[in-house]
């Protein structure tokens, strides 16, 4: 997802992937990430002053995120579909160096932990993990393609 | 696998991002495949011969030393 983002439009090539794409998907994944936040701030805010959290408050605040999250779903698989070959090959590259140190990472983590070394694991971490390893694997594919 | 890329495309007076218009493929895949980098996929392979009016092994050739691809018992 990232590498989709951070890819610079080439107004040379028909096949590549448009800045009105990144945009809408930098878009959509901005309006999710500040639906989230909104959402969380506003539940907390009205229970922690005794408002009663009403179904329909509670369904708004889980749905506009949700929503936004498939829109972008949606715009990053489109944007994919429309790569060029070499560039598909760039992001298979840094998916599959992402999967493999998650993997790797997730495997290993249990033994790390009953020796000591490390603490519980949270889901929070293996995001940044996955994220960073994408983001890794494209820079490097790229710059090996260049 | 080494390629005629550079050559044909300086013969026509074609910058590589007028290939990759023309071949609908970004810049950077047009560069990879003239360095070496990248061997294209076939259909890509067949535009490029149609674009530059030769056939696909005037333009692609094997390295040194490469065999043509085929095992010892397929040959």
């Amino acid at each position: 997802m990232l590498y989709i983002m951070s890819m610079k439009p080439d107004t040379n090539s028909t096949f590549s992937c448009s800045s009105r794409g990144t945009l809408a998907q930098t878009l959509w994944l901005l309006g999710m990430a500040l639906s989230v936040a909104a959402g969380l701030l506003l539940l907390a805010l009205l229970k922690h002053r005794g408002y009663p959290l009403s179904l329909p408050l509670r369904i708004l605040a889980v749905a506009i995120p949700v929503a936004c999250g498939i829109a972008y779903s949606f715009r990053l698989l489109r944007d994919l579909a429309r790569l060029d070959e070499l560039q598909l090959r760039i992001q298979l590259e840094a998916a599959a160096t992402a999967c493999l140190g998650v993997f790797l990472g997730t495997i290993l983590y249990p033994i790390f932990q009953f020796a000591g070394f490390v603490g519980p694991l949270r889901a929070f971490y293996v995001t940044f993990l996955l994220v960073g390893l994408l983001l890794a694997g494209y820079l490097n594919a790229n710059r090996r393609y260049r | 696998m080494r390629n005629t890329l550079r050559v044909l495309r300086a013969e026509k007076n074609w910058s590589q991002a007028d290939v990759a218009t023309r071949l609908g493929v970004s810049r950077q895949t047009i560069n990879a495949v003239e360095t070496g980098k990248y061997d294209p996929s076939l259909p890509l392979a067949f535009g490029m011969a149609r674009l530059f009016g030769k056939r696909i092994e005037e333009i692609f050739l094997p390295e040194v030393g490469q065999a043509s691809g085929l095992s010892a018992e397929v040959r």
